[in-house]
């Protein structure tokens, strides 16, 4: 997988490409998402209009980011996800534990 | 492998590492399309099968290289088979929770066999000698005909 990141405001969009499978990105997300906290960010929109796949270790990391952001203070959302992941969360019970976006713009209009 | 049979489209027996499903995600598409599996079903299928291959490697022979783990793809009647053999200690499905609990929902692991079961038709484990799974998903073409 691929991590690209820019800043929009106040906000940091973290652009993944690849797959979130174990032992494939799931790790490397982590680490991206841990390197920003420690940085002190606290607005991280995670756009995943170039995540092909995604399983049930990228649903774990997902959720994983989602604690340790807003337990530090912070807001973990996220920007086009696919019609499939967002069956993989909603099966799961979990799509509305997330705030998610159809629009850059929205997206990072909802962090202020 | 003595418990599979001459309806084995394919039979792969390997070391525990998750580098193998890179080679396995290509023949496992190949036979979905083959039986007519659609886009999506496809895409569902594999994630299952990527779900039970990972739970083998890693809870199965907790990636011990030295064990091996058997994937088998049989096709009878209107049946698609998945079955996977770990040489794991076993483990007592009963104990498994249930992920879509209120107390487990934000936890970060532990929907893989959920998954495997939301995806596929049927799922059945036997945890004699190691855990073997057995996925059934009814194949497309018998079923419109």
């Amino acid at each position: 997988m691929k991590i690209f990141q820019k800043n929009v405001g106040n906000v940091c969009v973290l652009e993944l490409e690849g797959k979130i499978t174990i032992g494939e990105g799931d790790v490397m997300m982590r680490d991206a998402i841990l390197g920003l906290l420690k940085m002190g960010q606290k607005n991280i929109l995670i756009n995943m209009a170039r995540v092909s796949y995604m399983d049930s270790s990228g649903v774990g990391e997902l959720l994983s980011c989602l604690t340790q952001v807003t337990e530090g203070g912070g807001k973990f959302k996220l920007l086009n996800i696919s019609t499939k992941i967002q069956n993989l969360l909603h099966i799961a019970q979990i799509l509305s534990v997330f705030e998610y976006f159809n629009d850059e713009e929205t997206a990072v209009a909802s962090f202020q | 492998m003595s418990q599979f049979s001459d309806i084995n489209l394919v039979e792969i027996r390997f070391n525990s590492s998750l580098a193998i499903l890179d080679l396995i995600q290509p023949i496992t598409n190949k036979v979905c399309d083959q039986l007519g599996f659609d886009e999506d079903s496809r895409y569902w299928i594999w994630l299952a099968t990527q779900e039970a291959l990972n739970n083998a490697i890693k809870h199965g022979n907790k990636m011990d290289e030295k064990k091996k783990v058997d994937f088998c793809i049989q096709v009878e009647d209107d049946q698609f088979r998945i079955i996977i053999k770990d040489e794991g200690e076993g483990f007592d499905q009963g104990k498994v929770p249930d992920p879509t609990e209120e107390a487990n929902l934000l936890k970060t692991s532990g929907r893989g066999i959920f998954y495997m079961r939301s995806f596929m038709d049927h799922v059945e484990y036997n945890s004699e000698n190691g855990t073997t799974v057995t996925m059934i998903k009814r194949h497309k073409k018998l079923e419109s005909e």
